[in-house]
Order: C-alpha cells, then sequence, then structure tokens
C-alpha cells in the first residue's frame, strides 16, 4: 500500500487538489488585468479600481461575514443548550434521529422551505392571519429578502442546529463527558456548575474545528441566499455569479476581481484553524 | 422540570418532522394561496412525475452520477489520504486539501468554466462527474488522513515484518479495517454531489438536470407543487439512511 | 513534488496562452436546396437553448414541437435552460476557449442578448431567407422586421409576437391605472403594494416609461443617444423614487424575477403583476397560480410590444438541421398550436393573408382568450422596442439608484 499510495497519491492529490485551486487562482488573475478573455485588449488594473468604486465587494463581504458569525454562533448555542439539558433522551430515544433529515436537507430545500414559511404569503403568515394578528400579508414582518438576511440565517439554522446536534452525540461518547459530569458531581458541584464548568468547555473545545468549518461553509453558501436573500447586500457568491452573468460584458473581469478576494480570505481563515489546531488550550 | 423536558424533546422533535410534512402537503396540494391554510384540491399530478415524467428522469440521472462521483472519490481518497499522512510535509498538504473542500462550488465553477469548455466537457455527464468529484474528493483526503494514523502504519509494516507480501497486507489486514470507513466516506461523498447545485448549473450548462437543478427550475417557473415533489425525492436518500442503516454510515 | 507542481504551473499557462488565439472557425458548406437541407439534417441532434420558466411552454416544446420534428424530420431536438445574459456568458466563455463546436446550435433570444451576440459574432447568417416558410411571415411589419431598434437582417427568425401587459385582479382593484400619472397616484394611496422585477419584465415597463416621460415614441427612436438617455432617465428615477418609499418593502428589495412576481400577485402581498406576453394570464389562470378574477390590460399611454426570435449560433456543428428545426416552428401549423391560449397564448409572427385559405381560418378560429385583452384592440397602444443598450443602462442603473442607492 504504501509504495503505491506514494506513486499514485501524489499525481491524485496534483491533479484533483491542486490543479484546479492553482489553475483557479491563475485564470481570474490574468482576467483580472486584461490578459484574458473574450473582450480583454492588454494589460490593466482599470478593474482593481473599478471594484473599489463601485460600494458593493466591502458590503458584501461584510454581509457574508456577518451572516456567517451568526448563523454559527447562534447554531452552536441553540444545539449546545439542547444538549446538555436533553443529552439523555436524546442519546436513548430513537426519535432523536429524527433529526438526520434536517441536517440531510439540501441547501436548496432549505431554502425553498424557508421562503414557503417565512415569506408574506406564506405558512406562518396564514397562520398568523387565522389567528387575527394580521389582516394582509404586508403586516407580516419581513423574514425572508429582508436586508438583515434573517431569511438567510433561518435556512442554515435548519441545517446547521441538526449539524452540531449530531456532531455533539458523537462526541458526547467519544470525550466520556458522561463520567467526566459523574466526577464532578461527585465531588460536589452542583448540576449547573457541571454543565457551565464542564459539558459547555469540553463541547466547545472539541467542536472548535468543525465551527470554523460550518462558519466556512456559510460564508460561501450560493442556494440558500439566492432563494431567500435580498438583493442589496447580497453575498459573496451571489454577487461573483451576478457579475459573471451580468447583460454587460465589460463587468466579468470583475466576477474574477471577486473569486481572487474570495479566494484570499479563505486561505486567511485556514491559517487560523491551523494555529488554533495547533494550540489547543 | 421533566415534563418541560419532556415538552421540549417533544417540540424538537415535530420540528425535526415539520419540512417533511409540510413538503408532503405542498406536493400533493393545488390551488392553495394566502390566506389558506390548507390546500383546496388535492392531486397525484406531482407524484406521478416520478414514475413517468421529468423528475424521474432526474431522479436516475442524479443517482448516477453522485454513484460515480462517490465511487472515485472513496477510492482515490483512500489512497490520496494514504499519501498525505505519511508525507513528511503533511500538515501543510492538508491545508491545500481543505482548500477546495471548503471553496464555494460556484465561485471555483466559474473560474474553472474555461477550463471544462476548452476539455470539452460543458454539458456533458462526465463534466459535472468531474466538477463535482473535485469538492468530494477534497472531503474524501481529509476524511483519510485521519485514518492512515501511525498506528495503521505500525500494523501494516507487522505484516511485511512477519513475512507478509502487500497483497497479503491488503487482503486480510488493511482491507477488513477500512470497510466501515469506506462505506462511510462512500456515503458521505455521495450525499455531497447529491445536493450539489451552483457547480451542476454551471459545468453542466442547464443540460444536465439532476435533482437541485430540478427544484430550481420549478421555482423558477413558480411551481410550488413540482419543485415540493423534486424536494422530497430529493430527500430520499438521507431518509433512506436515516431508516435503514445509520449505524454503517454515520460517525455513531 | 516539487517538479510536479511545477508541471502543472507549465502546463497552465500553456492552456491559458492557447485560450487567448482567435478561434478560428471552419467553414461549413450548407446544401443549396431545401430537400438536401433536409435529408442533410435526417438522424441529427440539435440542442435548443431557451427560458424554460413557464410550465405551458416548456410543454408545447416537449410534447408538441420534440415529438413532432422527430416524426417528420428525424431530429432530435434538446432543450436546455439558458436565456439571455447565461448564453451571452457561456458563448463568450467558448469563445475564449477557442472551441470549435458550440454546445448550442438554436437560442431564444431578442433586443439586447442578439446585440451581444451580434458583438461576439457568435450569430450565424444570414439565414432566414434560406426557410421555406419564412415567405409567410410578416417581414414588413416594424414590430417583427426590429429587434430593439437594430435590422434582423436575416440573422434570427422571428419566432413569435407579445405586448407588454399588467395583470390585476378585479376584486382587488376597480379601477386600474392607465397612465404614469395614475399608477402614481394609486401607488400613493396603496402603500407597499406594488413592486416590478429586476429581469425582463421589469426592464420593459421601464423602458415604457422611459418613452412617456420623453414625450412618445418618435422622441427615443432610433440608436442610443447619451445625451437623451441622461435627460430622460434623470426625469425616471426621479419619478420612481418620489414612489419608492410606497413600493412593496419600501422598494428596498426586488423580486428577482417575473415567477417570484407572479407568486406575489397569487398571494395577495401585492396587486399587480406584469408579463412581457399579453396573453399569459389565460395560461396561469388555467394553471391555478392566477385567481379567475384576474385580467390583464394595457395602459392606454402604451407598453411595449417586441418579436422574439430564433438564432442559430456560429460554431453550431448542425446548422442544417438548426434551419430545418426553425422552419418547423415557423409552419402555420407550429403557429397556430402555439397561439392557442390552452397551449402558450403567443402571438403569431404569420401574415395569415399570406396563407392558403383553409389554414387562415385555422388562425381565425382559435377560442378566444377569457382573461386577457383582445389582440387586434391593443395593436394601435404598441410601442417600438428601443436600442438594446437602453436596457443595459437602465438594468445597471436601476441598480445603482434603487437598490444600492440608500439616499432617497
Amino acid at each position: 500500500m504504501s509504495q503505491f499510495a506514494g506513486r499514485w497519491g501524489a499525481w491524485l492529490f496534483g491533479i484533483g487538489a491542486i490543479f484546479p485551486i492553482v489553475f483557479s487562482v491563475g485564470y481570474a488573475l490574468l482576467y483580472s488585468v486584461g490578459w484574458a478573455g473574450v473582450l480583454a485588449d492588454g494589460f490593466t488594473f482599470v478593474h482593481w479600481a473599478n471594484v473599489w468604486t463601485k460600494n458593493e465587494v466591502l458590503p458584501s463581504v461584510l454581509f457574508s461575514a456577518y451572516v456567517s458569525t451568526t448563523c454559527t454562533v447562534f447554531s452552536w448555542i441553540l444545539a449546545a443548550s439542547f444538549f446538555v439539558h436533553l443529552h439523555r433522551k436524546w442519546l436513548q430515544s430513537n426519535w432523536g434521529m429524527v433529526w438526520y433529515l434536517p441536517f440531510a436537507l439540501p441547501a436548496m430545500v432549505a431554502g425553498f422551505f424557508t421562503f414557503q414559511i417565512f415569506s408574506g404569503g406564506g405558512w406562518l403568515a396564514r397562520l398568523a392571519y387565522h389567528f387575527g394578528w394580521i389582516t394582509s400579508p404586508q403586516a407580516f414582518p419581513e423574514w425572508v429578502q429582508d436586508p438583515y438576511g434573517i431569511g438567510i440565517v433561518m435556512a442554515h439554522l435548519l441545517t446547521g442546529v441538526p449539524f452540531f446536534l449530531l456532531f455533539f452525540r458523537t462526541l458526547w461518547k467519544d470525550a466520556i463527558v458522561d463520567a467526566y459530569s459523574e466526577l464532578s458531581i461527585a465531588l460536589g458541584a452542583s448540576i449547573s456548575q457541571t454543565r457551565w464548568r464542564v459539558q459547555l468547555p469540553i463541547l466547545f473545545q472539541r467542536s472548535k474545528g468543525n465551527v470554523l468549518l460550518y462558519f466556512l461553509t456559510v460564508f460561501g453558501a450560493y442556494d440558500i441566499p439566492l432563494m431567500v436573500g435580498s438583493q442589496s447586500p447580497q453575498m459573496i457568491s451571489v454577487l461573483t455569479l451576478r457579475k459573471f452573468e451580468r447583460f454587460d460584458l465589460a463587468d466579468k473581469p470583475e466576477a474574477f476581481i471577486m473569486a481572487l478576494l474570495y479566494t484570499a480570505i479563505l486561505c486567511a481563515i485556514l491559517l487560523i484553524k491551523n494555529v488554533v489546531d495547533e494550540n489547543p488550550e | 422540570m421533566r415534563i418541560l423536558n419532556k415538552l421540549v424533546f417533544g417540540g424538537l422533535v415535530g420540528l425535526g418532522l415539520l419540512p417533511l410534512g409540510l413538503l408532503t402537503v405542498w406536493a400533493l396540494g393545488e390551488g392553495w394561496h394566502f390566506p389558506h391554510l390548507w390546500p383546496k384540491r388535492w392531486s397525484s399530478t406531482a407524484f406521478l412525475q416520478i414514475f413517468s415524467g421529468k423528475m424521474g428522469e432526474s431522479l436516475w440521472l442524479s443517482t448516477w452520477i453522485s454513484t460515480c462521483v462517490a465511487v472515485f472519490a472513496t477510492a482515490f481518497g483512500y489512497i490520496t489520504g494514504h499519501f498525505v499522512s505519511h508525507h513528511p510535509l503533511k500538515k501543510w498538504l492538508l491545508r491545500l486539501a481543505y482548500l477546495p473542500f471548503v471553496s464555494s462550488p460556484v465561485i471555483l465553477a466559474t473560474c474553472l468554466l474555461f477550463l471544462f469548455i476548452k476539455i470539452q466537457l460543458v454539458g456533458t455527464i462526465l463534466g459535472v462527474i468531474l466538477a463535482q468529484w473535485m469538492f468530494a474528493f477534497s472531503f474524501a483526503i481529509v476524511f483519510f488522513v485521519p485514518f492512515w494514523s501511525p498506528q495503521m502504519k505500525a500494523i501494516e509494516e507487522l505484516v511485511y515484518t512477519l513475512g507478509g507480501t502487500a497483497l497479503q497486507a491488503m487482503r486480510h489486514v488493511l482491507w477488513p479495517m477500512s470497510i466501515a470507513a469506506l462505506r462511510m466516506c462512500f456515503f458521505q461523498t455521495f450525499l455531497i454531489s447529491w445536493v450539489q447545485y451552483g457547480i451542476t448549473l454551471m459545468v453542466g450548462g442547464g443540460e444536465i438536470q439532476t435533482l437541485p437543478v430540478l427544484v430550481y427550475f420549478y421555482v423558477n417557473e413558480a411551481n410550488i407543487t413540482f419543485a415540493a415533489m423534486a424536494s422530497l425525492v430529493l430527500m430520499l436518500p438521507a431518509f433512506i439512511l436515516m431508516t435503514v442503516n445509520r449505524r454503517h454510515v454515520w460517525r455513531d | 513534488m516539487i517538479n510536479i507542481i511545477k508541471t502543472f504551473f507549465i502546463l497552465l499557462f500553456l492552456l491559458i496562452l492557447n485560450g487567448c488565439g482567435k478561434p478560428t472557425s471552419t467553414p461549413q458548406t450548407l446544401p443549396t436546396t431545401w430537400p438536401e437541407m433536409e435529408t442533410a439534417a435526417k438522424g441529427k441532434t440539435v440542442r435548443m437553448f431557451m427560458w424554460t420558466g413557464d410550465p405551458f411552454i416548456n410543454r408545447y416544446m416537449q410534447e408538441y414541437v420534440v415529438p413532432n420534428v422527430k416524426s417528420a424530420h428525424g431530429i432530435d431536438l434538446q432543450i436546455s435552460s439558458g436565456q439571455g445574459n447565461q448564453l451571452v456568458s457561456l458563448l463568450a466563455t467558448e469563445l475564449e476557449a477557442g472551441k470549435t463546436t458550440s454546445s448550442a446550435d438554436i437560442m431564444w433570444i431578442n433586443g439586447e442578448t442578439f446585440y451581444q451576440l451580434r458583438q461576439l459574432k457568435a450569430l450565424f447568417g444570414p439565414f432566414v431567407d434560406r426557410l421555406p416558410n419564412s415567405r409567410y411571415v410578416k417581414m414588413n411589419s416594424p414590430f417583427i422586421n426590429t429587434d430593439f431598434q437594430q435590422k434582423v437582417d436575416g440573422f434570427e427568425a422571428p419566432w413569435g409576437n407579445v405586448q407588454m401587459a399588467f395583470i390585476y385582479d378585479t376584486t382587488r382593484v376597480q379601477t386600474p391605472p392607465q397612465n404614469r400619472s395614475q399608477l402614481a397616484a394609486w401607488i400613493k394611496a396603496h402603500p407597499g403594494r406594488f413592486t416590478i422585477d429586476t429581469q425582463f419584465a421589469g426592464l420593459t415597463f421601464l423602458k415604457g416609461l422611459l418613452i412617456d416621460i420623453a414625450g412618445g415614441q418618435t422622441v427615443l427612436n432610433g440608436p442610443f443617444d447619451e445625451a437623451k438617455y441622461q435627460q430622460y432617465s434623470a426625469q425616471l428615477w426621479q419619478y420612481l423614487k418620489d414612489l419608492r418609499p410606497h413600493f412593496w418593502r419600501r422598494g428596498e428589495t426586488y423580486p428577482e424575477g417575473v415567477a417570484q412576481l407572479h407568486q406575489l400577485f397569487a398571494n395577495r402581498e401585492i396587486d399587480f403583476t406584469m408579463s412581457n406576453n399579453d396573453g399569459e394570464v389565460d395560461n396561469k389562470v388555467l394553471q391555478g397560480l392566477f385567481p379567475e378574477t384576474a385580467r390583464a390590460y394595457v395602459w392606454e399611454s402604451g407598453t411595449i410590444q417586441n418579436s422574439h426570435f430564433l438564432g442559430i449560433t456560429t460554431h453550431s456543428g448542425q446548422k442544417p438541421a438548426a434551419l430545418v428545426v426553425i422552419n418547423f416552428l415557423l409552419s402555420p401549423e407550429a403557429q397556430h398550436k402555439k397561439m392557442i391560449p390552452k397551449i402558450w397564448g403567443d402571438g403569431t409572427v404569420l401574415d395569415t393573408q399570406k396563407l392558403p385559405l383553409e389554414k387562415r381560418m385555422m388562425f381565425e378560429n382559435i377560442p378566444g382568450r377569457k382573461y386577457a385583452p383582445n389582440r387586434a384592440d391593443i395593436q394601435n397602444r404598441a410601442l417600438m422596442e428601443l436600442a438594446p443598450e437602453y436596457m443595459i443602462r437602465l438594468a445597471a442603473d436601476f441598480r445603482k439608484q434603487m437598490i444600492e442607492g440608500k439616499t432617497p
């Protein structure tokens, strides 16, 4: 295996993992300075300069960061508090398995579902109408396609909370949290002390890597913001594709500048992840 | 307190089932506008699409594509994971391997579209498989790197020390130890491919209509009934895995 | 390892350099006579890209056109989803990559897509005169021989003709606005009940307003005029910004496409939707999306009428088969079928006077529209399309002024 894997593994790694990234970055770079593309006429920094004057990029990056932070924080807190309070039931009852379902909810379906539930003419609005709380769809709070990204966050929570719940389920056994908790109680700690000082810190320490992965997934999300996001600000993937497919062909280089910025941010975060992994404390 | 816990738990179970329940109602209901809480009519048109219509075609296409992606990603990830795991620059290689996996598929696809057109793969099933495979493969590498631990290596070397051949080591030692991980990786890469939308749309050039593409297609037609039915079909594998053999699939 | 990485870098740049070279097209010689064309087309597979946002249109293509070109001409017609800017960016990338055989053969296009594809030299032609059925087409009508002020010149074949219409629900709105000032008054009296989408329908609406502001059709006819655009669009944005706080969601966001707009209307979130096709209301009622009390109408001050066309890509590998398919789509039978409200409700581009009597009768006996206005009644309210740059600019400026512009 060693010899075989050494030979073929190197090739596969080069072709499958390195080449796509190197090609993408190289091509995007060339395109962004006018060295590639159907309308390109030679080297220029004009597209790089243009991007900054339009005041779209920075809001989009900040908005993406805000949405992914919110999603991550809420998913983690919700999942952790459910789990800490209900882990016994969660681990024993077969009904707990129901949460595999939303976890496997494809982003596309989560977006569709969120829209059908939370929009002004959606299912909750209809419930509210029947309870007499609202008289028209307009009176229903703006939860999808709203400027604060509420719809995007809710759609992501639909899969994010289960993601962490299931992860905690595995972790709880691996990290023998029950044993530590019993020990802590035997030593005279209260239940709430055990939760705050033992259980939650273990969950946090052990899930740091997944927290970051989840953050990155939401950061680059496309399907959900496309369906339930507002038109301004747009998340980074949506904006990139919009520029790529815009009526005006002259906007295409800007799409590649966005792609480069996105990759740079991603690399920076991955480096941080490594720092986190290497210094667990 | 106990009752409260029970209530909360029950509520959570209900919440978990809610998407399934509501999607079913949407998929079978017709003529259903604000402020009606319940559909006016019921109809099986959307359901019948699964057997003879676009949805059925998409179901087969998606199954076929995802199976190919999962097989190749798992097999190659198994080998490459070994390579990365025992490489002196393991830490750096792993960082690189993470990159495609966490990248936004549509952004990467935007940059790679040129390449796919160049090699004549846009609008072909092979192109879609290849594009999805990149992401699944990157996941599989990350998945298998911890699997090829120093202990595994020690066991493998022990076989050689005891006079075993590479083939014997593979057949009698490594393979039995790998089956569970391979199965898990297969199902997870299958799901990664199964739900992929953006990259399929771009590289498929609108011609390769997998289930997620079909869901969006119906949403764009404002055809809620069909969109909901296609969504249910899209959730099918997760549902099957959950009920049939979750123990083999998830790290439980 | 280092060596491998180096090899990839070299490979990468070779590929890109290769792509920068000008694509060379292989000149194809087409058969000269139509029977030869049909023979050459037999057994071929043709890929057609079109907007697939309407189940009725999709059904017309899948259940009528596809089987008929198969049985009559032995051609496999495959339908793919893609329109407007997506098509332009796909074909542009194909040209960049120097691809010699396009993945698209036939494309459903008009206006600014036609303009951009002509710029890219991505359209094959002139070909329309080669089609036997083109003799029936009403080529003397300016609404058919001109596409967004550009002469069609045989580079795209007219397929259908439609006029922009507003759709409302008679149970909710008794007297719908008939012009710009009435619309403004209505919106102010009913805050939050009106919006437009950011794609074709919404942009066509904006162009109609622009023509009205400029004082009528004649002012903006002809090629794009920057000074005029600046002058009249400033008034347009002023008009819209004045109304913006009263739009759905206070004009902070807009539906992405016309399907979303229709859905908002169906769910009673807004009171108007619009369509580039005056007949669409009939098929949306039949689908059950709109209530039976929905009606389409055209403003007294007029709305834009335009044609939509079929083009062939320069690098299509199946030009004879593409021509045969387009010829079929222009046949009196296919045009008649398409015009029936239950099927699609799309206006024909044929001059029925040129048809033999029995075929003319077929058109005259099309069951009437139930919810849409009569074609003949709205013809005198038709406005011509503007040059494509107007639409491109309006799309960009709408975003700048109305979506991103925070100051009222």
